[in-house]
């Protein structure tokens, strides 16, 4: 693995595990950075352009299918999220005047979520590219997708929270249920996915898992207990941490919960950042990565080896699934799952890509798509679970 | 009041607040200049209202040339004039602000630059209590149970009793009930100090105090950590921008008895409504397990929420059920997941799902692959070096930034347009006039953030014709990208992207293409054929 300073991608050998290339869609939408929160406000869409503007000047387009998404409408956006809200949503404006002050209160924009021009919008098109992206997946077009202007994993089914007015995220699970019976959901963004495990909270169709920082931070959620609610019970998991924590630390924690090698594909771009339109963003380094400054890692090893025994203990209670029909499609009932990231720092540069060779090219044979699979419920232990167990 | 009586009167304001709670001022400090003594009251508060720290603000306070500026006087000054909200816009108050502090009066801007910096935070909070007539408190829509503070969906009240949102602060009926809390948190402050003695606690239930303390804690406990905090913009944008925990950066603490253990590095925002209710808890919870100590000098409420929170050092911070925020179940919360059949849908290839799709654009229909051979291989940053006279100046990184442009174009064909490249960048900038930019420059600095203004507005006041996409996309693009060039070479060790008040800075480097064309007129020009061709649409 590269020293810090460098990249820390999961390494594998090029071409993927199984040596099969994997084919990735990415969606960008041209006008995203357009948008804008506001003055002062530290959520600013132009950083997705910026990453686009890296991605194209690193090459990386090469190696993709890259798409403009089709924006969801409100009747898209209610199948998750209220009536009121949308309507809400549709109709608010810029203009501080017109908006109803209990509106504002009641969907919880004002400071953090401002009200901006082009918030429907905007809304649309991250809520579009994820949507697209699951409907690639469940069609079998691409075995991973990308959307960077998505990951709004706070949002609520009534409300709006933590710069996130729509979830994209839930949207494009719901999406993927369609297809599949159960979906894994990895969130490693600093912050607890609340949003999302809110959503699911009380079904086994979906496991969250969220990698965040806990105590004192925003928001508040994703303690270790935090389990789920009725038949979500064990449904999801919360790893909750502290300061500090090193690249090695948490691989290892990620892949001992995870269980399973993320496949990463050959590419790993040069430190050294492309001349591009926005070069001067990245000084005075100019480098691809951050030199991460020394900061004490408060996460002791006994911390650690507690919540390691927690969530195992966790994973442990989750009912074994029975074995299903096995129906003639072509991949597993697990489906691949997106990681989504929250836009909040640096735009991650680790994107997945297929290495060598022009995308369309038809040297596999797409109904045999074997994805990997999830290891959760295979190895888990058959267990009664009593009604109260804690 | 004389002046360290004024830092002590501010004091026991922010203390009432919940702020310092743990800070004593010994006999020396009382004694010594009052300005030194506020600043360190000051340095206590903001480490509480800024917790983590992006930028140590140091202190004392000095302006750029090194004189020194008496916070207190100034905080004094314009608290006499009616507080930052009431004054900003008034350029009189601030140069005779900045008159008392013994500066000249034009250098009110910087005054004033240092006052939002400092000061603006305190500010807000001494406005809020003087507005409420009282600490932190609001009730609102005549509510008058403390409890329940949960519906029978199991699912808190909309406005429980202790949301501040600085509204209705003046309502009647809601100034006795704060009088009540006010008395409640008073009581349990005096229990702490003397804990165990019989006759406070008999007076406390005799008030209703005991039952109140308790509802108050459930409130606590069961409030969403999503509310906005009552501090600043936001329990998730007060986080973004807190403030380095540097716990010794001012060497004027002098005869302050501190508690700073910095190790415990504890990121407080202040998601709930005021961090003197977190200190609440702990004491209302301490009064039912009298055996542990209150004795401890100097370790009063504060402290005793510290030693609990210390969860780097003990074992069961990860089961404990403290700040807890528990997830609301409830058809308004959860998605609706159907039962899965098995049964996957038909038709999934209709136009209606394929719309989800999009729109192709890369690769290209007619990809042309040969110009893929004469590409850099993928994942190619930049060279290490180049033939410039300067590398690394502004015309450098310009020439090749316009290289790669040209390369891009030539390669992505009509993809560059269609993601915008062309409306990407500092070109931008060439459908400005010089004029237009000037102004653009003037009214940001002018309207900078410290100064309470939105810039925003002034820009669209004074640029009617152009409309916000083309003003933010200048912002963007050209604005904030050349400030951040500016930053790299200026100030390379000391860069906050994210500092709007930044607005003194030069712009590095000759006008995009105004140089290109000049030339010596006196010399004699020849005109030659090129033969180097490059033609981009080939």
């Amino acid at each position: 693995m590269a020293a810090s300073g460098e990249g820390a991608s999961l390494a594998s050998a090029a071409g993927g595990e199984d040596g099969r290339r994997r084919r990735v869609s990415y969606f960008y939408e041209p006008s995203i950075g357009d948008y804008y929160y506001g003055q002062g406000h530290p959520m600013k869409p132009h950083r997705i352009r910026m990453a686009h503007s890296l991605v194209v000047h690193y090459g990386l387009h090469r190696l993709l299918e890259l798409s403009r998404p089709y924006p969801a409408s409100d009747a898209d956006i209610r199948r998750f999220h209220s009536d009121d809200y949308v309507a809400f949503l549709a109709s608010a404006t810029g203009n501080p005047a017109l908006l109803d002050a209990r509106a504002v209160k009641r969907f919880n924009v004002g400071e953090d979520c401002p009200v901006f021009d082009g918030l429907f919008p905007f809304c649309q098109a991250s809520a579009g590219g994820s949507i697209g992206a699951a409907v690639k997946l469940n069609r079998g077009d691409a075995d991973i997708t990308v959307n960077w202007a998505g990951g709004l994993h706070h949002a609520k089914k009534g409300e709006a929270s933590g710069f996130c007015y729509v979830n994209d995220i839930v949207l494009a699970i719901l999406e993927l249920l369609k297809f599949h019976r159960r979906v894994l959901y990895v969130d490693i963004d600093v912050h607890h996915g609340d949003g999302v495990e809110e959503a699911f909270f009380t079904t086994n169709r979906v496991m969250t898992c969220s990698f965040h920082k806990y105590g004192d931070f925003f928001p508040g959620t994703g303690h270790i207990t935090d389990v789920g609610a009725g038949e979500g019970k064990h449904y999801a998991l919360n790893v909750p941490l502290s300061d500090g924590i090193d690249d090695d630390t948490f691989r290892d924690l990620f892949q001992c919960i995870i269980k399973k090698t993320a496949v990463a594909v050959g590419v790993e771009p040069d430190n050294k950042l492309p001349y591009n339109d926005y070069y001067e963003y990245f000084g005075p380094d100019y480098n691809l990565h951050i030199q991460p400054r020394s900061v004490e890692n408060l996460n002791s090893t006994k911390d650690l080896e507690n919540i390691k025994s927690m969530i195992l203990d966790h994973l442990s209670k989750i009912e074994h699934v029975p074995s299903t029909q096995f129906h003639d499609r072509p991949s597993d009932p697990e489906a691949p799952e997106q990681e989504e990231e929250d836009m909040d720092k640096r735009p991650p540069q680790r994107s997945r890509l297929w290495s060598g060779g022009a995308y369309e090219s038809d040297t596999e044979d797409p109904d045999n798509m074997k994805t990997e699979t999830n290891d959760l419920s295979a190895s888990s232990v058959m267990k009664d679970e009593s009604n109260d167990d804690s | 009041m004389d002046s360290a009586g004024v830092v002590l009167s501010i004091l026991s304001k922010l203390q009432s607040l919940g702020f310092c709670a743990h800070l004593r001022i010994g006999d020396a400090a009382a004694s010594g200049p009052p300005s030194d003594l506020f600043d360190a009251v000051l340095a206590a508060f903001l480490r509480e209202v800024y917790p983590g720290g992006r930028e140590v603000r140091p202190l004392p306070a000095k302006l750029g040339d090194g004189s020194r500026v008496d916070l207190l006087r100034l905080f004094s000054a314009i608290r006499a004039a009616g507080g930052y909200a009431a004054t900003s816009s008034s350029p009189a108050v601030w140069a005779s602000a900045a008159e008392s502090v013994c500066l000249d009066a034009t250098l009110a801007a910087p005054v004033k630059l240092i006052y939002h910096k400092y000061l603006t935070a305190l500010d807000r909070w001494i406005q809020r209590l003087v507005e409420a007539h009282g600490p932190f408190l609001d009730g609102n829509d005549g509510r008058n149970k403390p409890e329940p503070f949960f519906d029978s969906h199991g699912r808190e009240n909309e406005e429980p009793l202790l949301e501040c949102n600085g509204g209705d602060l003046r309502h009647p009926i809601l100034k006795r009930k704060r009088n009540d809390m006010v008395g409640m948190l008073d009581w349990v402050r005096e229990l702490a100090e003397n804990g165990g003695e019989a006759g406070t606690m008999a007076a406390g239930s005799a008030n209703g105090y005991y039952s109140l303390a308790l509802a108050a804690r459930k409130t606590v406990f069961g409030k969403r950590a999503r509310r906005a905090s009552m501090a600043t913009n936001g329990a998730l944008l007060q986080e973004i921008f807190p403030m380095d925990c540097k716990c010794c950066m001012s060497s004027s603490t002098t005869g302050i008895d501190t508690q700073e253990k910095c190790s415990t590095k504890i990121q407080l925002v202040i998601p709930q409504a005021g961090s003197d209710i977190n200190e609440l808890i702990n004491v209302v919870e301490n009064i039912n397990v009298p055996s542990i100590g209150m004795e401890q000098e100097n370790n009063i409420i504060g402290q005793a929420k510290y030693e609990s929170r210390k969860h780097h050092n003990s074992d069961n911070w990860l089961f404990t059920s403290q700040q807890r925020n528990k997830i609301p179940v409830g058809s308004e919360f959860q998605a609706q997941v159907p039962q899965w059949t098995g049964e996957l849908p038909v038709n999934y290839d209709n136009a209606e799902t394929r719309k989800w799709l999009g729109t192709k654009v890369w690769p290209l229909e007619n990809g042309n692959r040969k110009l893929s051979y004469f590409c850099n291989p993928v994942g190619k940053g930049r060279e290490g070096v180049c033939g410039c006279n300067l590398p690394g100046s502004v015309e450098c990184v310009r020439f090749h930034v316009a290289e790669r442009r040209l390369q891009l174009r030539r390669e992505l064909d009509s993809a560059f347009y269609a993601w915008g490249f062309d409306r990407m960048g500092e070109e931008i900038a060439l459908s400005w006039t010089d004029k237009e930019e000037a102004n653009f420059k003037a009214c940001v600095q002018l309207n900078a953030p410290s100064s309470g203004r939105n810039f925003w507005k002034r820009l669209h006041m004074l640029f009617q014709s152009k409309g916000r996409k083309e003003l933010v996309s200048y912002y963007f693009n050209c604005f904030l990208l050349r400030r951040r060039c500016y930053q790299n070479r200026m100030t390379p060790n000391n860069i906050d992207s994210d500092d709007e008040d930044e607005t003194e800075f030069g712009i590095l480097g000759n006008r995009l293409g105004h140089n290109a064309t000049k030339y010596d007129s006196s010399k004699y020009t020849l005109c030659i054929e090129s033969t180097h061709c490059m033609d981009l649409n080939q």
